[in-house]
């Protein structure tokens, strides 16, 4: 592994030419902002939620701001090689990212080393879309209802299973987070994104699952596992039957999975109120709105104070229950 | 005469073996390791590396004789540490200067330290088959393809 | 029967239409393309085209982005065959008798039957998922952990069989790819190993930085060190075609490679690149004269050919029949069906049948051209050895490394695959086969993964692997297997066979 050594000299290199193109004169300014294309960091491979929304953003930005604007996918690392990116990033508004909910809120709290704290290593923008966690039940699991479900969790601490798409994502914290409401002891199961996840759950494999609408509504909507309750204020118009958890006695249990767009600490003020009015713009529009339904995905924008509060108040929610569910990467 | 191991590929192979399989197995130490019905982290690689030593010190064993009389049957070749040397300074060349100063220049970069590894260097050559791959990658991989690739400096 | 041939006919109907055949066509010359570059894989080209398929009609969308990825299966056996470079998984065993060949210029040879191969399997797997996807489905559902950590034994006792050199060396590469597939973070406990604190690490090294370090950079360098006027490929190219001889060698592999690869590409994860290995191993075995294999056995590149294209084509059904992505292409696709409001699962079937049908009526279609691409294509790449290898070494050093920064665009992947090309010069050095390694990192995660998975479900109770009858009988062929291999009498014609050389 004569390797090893190489990349502290790369990340090095990577900074000092960073560092350079923040010194070049024109780069920092705002008032001719956008004069050169703004790159637009997706932490997840193509193909995903995050990675559409990117690319619907980047497309009507482009439009609006007459200066391209570019995706690019840096997976890894559960979000923190992009957020480590991002966050080196020169904040002259030239390098935006989608921002995950895992990403702001969670990442924190379990990273061992390079943990980024959300409000001082980025620049809220704006949220741009969500869609809220389910809780659904494979077909030969005899639960029908959530109460069932807690029930037998009750008899049984330990014994119900429930899949994830991996340790630490916002779909495991859901998971660990019902179970601390609920007072009962799940076993967590986690799998290499939703895919597998969901399969095992088909399959039986696994009694519950956990995870977003956008995975979940049409496997529930076919009849293939049973949908047991989403983790909204309200319910969804894409399963009208399928009630929230709030309303199984759980007041006030709510898992948004959201993205929002940030840039790194320290982007200018106007640039911040441009792209934020853009924003706004964009996710009135009916196309993007339909486009973002197809992904089970709703709009919600709001001003940059709006989705910093957001930030903070999802911050502390999890932060509580990795501790409380004793989530360590140890 | 020298005295030479008769097998020195296989020799060598149980000796890399047993130090990959090892370093492996020691690393894995540092992970919970956890017991054969619950594995923690550390569980895996700790036997595979014990495995892969284990496996390399046997070979290594039964590779280790020497023979005077005969003909040596299985020398290492020689290794050409230049060739090894400038290929990988061309590929470090090439990543290392393709952010700043984008896809032409590290192409050409790459193609001239790569070329020196051939015994037939010629610089005319090198020069017209570097601006030709040049303007090949600029237009296929930048243009055509839409790779998010810096194609002049940064 | 009357009602499929309805609905068979309807697809064509829906996939006939001049703009689909078009697209379809531009689908398939985009796939060769990035096919044959090295390290450019069908994700990225299918991410960046998914913008671009917004615009059209939903089944158009779906052929052009299923016709890169089916078409970038052929290309990618090409640049395999040309200048031993696996460009993914599956054509790892490609590279082993496909490059022998063209070395000994029979390069031609081995890209027509390649192509043929792959148009037989591809039309086989096209009809297979017409007839039985469905059922095939259910076969995605009953393999639990267990079943898959079965699976990966089978696998890689059937690697062991396939490395042509000594029977302990091939266990110990397998067993070095399985630790080097550890680096990166672990699934089930989210900590990362052996990464050193090094971020590009956190999710191990890519298969295209280890192939194209192993495979690529590591022949370069060997290459190089070789007095060039000897030449690396005979300069006599032989035969454009593939002979009658050929053919007859090649028949058989083909139809077993087809079966072997349409009923593993449907298991997601892991199944599909287990088809070419696997396909190879069987030949191998099967073989009168096993020591021909990786000196150019034209069965070592049609059945492993025709598996890994068949496989392609059943990695359609789990999306197509219950909306579950098999691997990175496929959650690509279900990107774009959700692009176009078409939420995939196993209502898409009844409710939106011609986008069904049409999608299966133009794998055909698609497989069809690209044999009626490709064939003419083998002329020119045939040629193209013909240029002179201090010319042509800077151009594929090149795409490598502009295929490997692609994948993250990150350069230090690059720095990783300088140290794995270093690594694949010393197995040359010391004789030993990269291909076993590679596998074994291919399927040491998920190995591992489904090994803890399977025990953190069955409560720590080991014998999960046997009372499941279906892990239970993939075990049993993989201890046949070892039993084969192991036999006095059998290990005594390998030992003839294998350590002469």
């Amino acid at each position: 592994m004569s390797t090893v050594k190489l990349p502290r000299f790369t990340r090095r290199a990577a900074l000092i030419a960073a560092a350079l193109a923040v010194l070049t004169p024109f780069a920092a300014q705002a008032d001719n902002w956008p004069s050169k294309p703004i790159k637009l960091v997706v932490p997840y491979p193509p193909g995903g939620a995050a990675d559409a929304v990117g690319r619907i953003v980047a497309e009507k930005l482009s439009e609006r701001l007459q200066q391209s604007v570019i995706v690019e996918n840096k997976p890894g690392a559960g979000t923190a090689i992009a957020a480590d990116y991002v966050a080196k990033s020169p904040a002259d508004g030239y390098t935006l990212a989608i921002a995950p909910t895992g990403q702001l809120t969670i990442l924190p709290h379990v990273q061992k080393s390079g943990r980024l704290e959300p409000l001082t290593a980025f620049t809220p923008i704006s949220q741009v879309a969500y869609t809220a966690v389910a809780i659904a039940a494979a077909p030969n699991f005899p639960a029908a209802t959530l109460k069932e479900a807690v029930a037998l969790a009750k008899a049984k601490p330990g014994d119900v299973t429930f899949s994830s798409s991996g340790s630490t994502t916002i779909i495991h914290l859901a998971g660990e987070y019902f179970a601390g409401e609920a007072g009962v002891k799940l076993l967590h199961v986690p799998f290499k994104g939703s895919a597998p996840a969901v399969t095992a759950l088909l399959g039986g494999e696994v009694n519950l699952a956990f995870d977003t609408l956008t995975v979940l509504a049409p496997q529930i909507k076919a009849g293939k596992v049973k949908g047991l309750a989403i983790a909204a204020k309200e319910r969804s118009p894409l399963l009208p039957e399928v009630p929230t958890v709030a309303e199984l006695g759980y007041p006030g249990f709510e898992v948004p999975s959201w993205f929002g767009l940030v840039g790194p600490a320290g982007l200018p003020k106007e640039i911040v109120k441009r792209l934020n009015g853009e924003i706004t713009a964009i996710l009135a529009q009916p196309a993007v709105k339909e486009r973002l339904a197809g992904q089970a995905l709703q709009a919600s924008p709001g001003t940059p104070e709006q989705f910093a509060q957001r930030i903070r108040d999802d911050y502390a929610k999890y932060g509580k229950v990795v501790r409380q569910a004793g989530i360590t990467l140890e | 005469m020298k005295l030479r191991l008769i097998r020195q590929q296989d020799f060598t192979t149980g000796l890399f073996f047993l130090v990959t399989g090892s370093l492996f197995a020691w690393g894995s130490l540092s992970y919970k390791i956890g017991t054969a019905m619950r594995m923690g982290p550390g569980y895996f690689p700790l036997v595979l590396g014990a495995l892969l030593a284990v496996i390399g010190l046997f070979l290594a064993a039964r590779n280790a004789r020497v023979d005077l009389t005969r003909e040596e049957s299985q020398l290492i070749e020689k290794p050409c540490l230049r060739s090894l040397l400038l290929i990988g300074v061309a590929m470090l060349v090439f990543a290392f200067s393709l952010q700043s100063l984008g896809l032409i220049v590290a192409t050409v970069g790459l193609v001239v330290v790569s070329g020196i590894a051939s015994q037939a260097f010629c610089w005319k050559e090198i020069g017209v088959l570097s601006t030709s791959l040049a303007a090949f990658a600029s237009i296929v991989f930048s243009w055509a393809l839409g790779l998010p690739l810096q194609v002049f400096p940064a | 029967m009357i009602e499929l041939l309805g609905q068979l006919g309807q697809g064509f109907e829906a996939a006939l239409t001049l703009g689909n055949v078009f697209y379809c066509l531009v689908g398939v010359t985009l796939g060769t393309l990035i096919g044959v570059l090295p390290g450019l894989g069908p994700v990225a080209t299918i991410a960046m085209l998914l913008p671009v398929t917004y615009g059209l009609p939903p089944l158009s969308a779906l052929i052009m982005l299923s016709g890169i990825y089916y078409g970038a299966q052929y290309g990618g056996s090409t640049t395999a065959i040309l200048v031993n470079l696996p460009g993914e998984s599956s054509s790892v065993v490609t590279c082993l008798d496909g490059y022998a060949m063209a070395r000994q210029g029979r390069a031609g040879t081995a890209l027509g039957v390649a192509a043929l191969g792959s148009f037989f399997a591809g039309t086989f797997a096209t009809m297979l998922i017409a007839v039985l996807a469905t059922p095939l489905s259910e076969i995605a559902l009953k393999f639990g952990p267990a079943e898959y950590f079965s699976l990966m034994v089978l696998g890689l006792v059937a690697a062991v069989v396939l490395a042509s050199g000594s029977l302990l060396k091939a266990i110990a590469m397998t067993l070095l790819g399985l630790l080097i597939g550890i680096v990166g973070t672990d699934v089930n406990s989210g900590i990362e190993r052996f990464s050193f604190g090094i971020p590009e690490l956190s999710d191990g090294f890519d298969f295209v930085i280890v192939s194209m370090g192993l495979f690529g950079i590591a022949e370069i360098i060997h290459n190089l060190e070789k007095n060039e006027s000897r030449q690396i490929f005979t300069s006599n190219v032989g035969r454009l075609w593939p002979g009658r001889e050929d053919f007859r060698r090649s028949w058989k592999p083909v139809m077993r490679g087809t079966f072997l690869g349409s009923i593993l590409g449907v298991l997601p994860g892991g199944g599909a690149v287990l088809s070419s290995f696997a396909s190879y191993s069987l030949e191998k075995k099967l073989s009168d004269d096993p020591s021909r294999f990786g000196q150019g056995a034209v069965e070592g590149v049609a059945g492993p050919e025709s598996a890994n294209n068949a496989g392609a084509q059943t990695s359609f059904i789990p999306m197509l029949t219950l909306g579950i992505p098999s691997n990175a292409v496929m959650a690509l696709m279900v990107g774009a069906m959700m692009i176009h409001g078409i939420v995939p699962g196993p209502q898409v079937m009844t409710e939106r049948p011609e986008l069904f049908w049409g999608l299966i009526a133009s794998m055909w279609i698609g497989n069809a051209l690209l044999v009626l691409l490709n064939l003419p294509l083998i002329g020119i790449w045939v040629r193209l050895l013909k240029v002179p290898y201090r010319l042509l070494y800077p151009a594929i050093l090149l795409f490598c490394g502009i295929g490997i920064y692609s994948v993250n665009q990150s350069a230090v992947d690059i720095a990783f695959a300088v140290g794995f090309g270093a690594l694949g010069y010393l197995f040359i050095k010391i004789g030993c086969e990269p291909a076993p390694l590679l596998l074994g990192y291919v399927l040491g995660p998920l190995m591992e993964e489904n090994l803890r998975r399977a025990l953190l479900l069955a409560r720590g109770d080991a014998t999960v692997f046997v009372s499941r009858p279906l892990s239970a009988t993939l075990l049993a062929l993989a201890v046949l297997l070892i039993v084969v291999v192991a036999l006095p009498a059998v290990r005594k014609t390998r030992e003839v066979a294998f350590q002469e050389d």
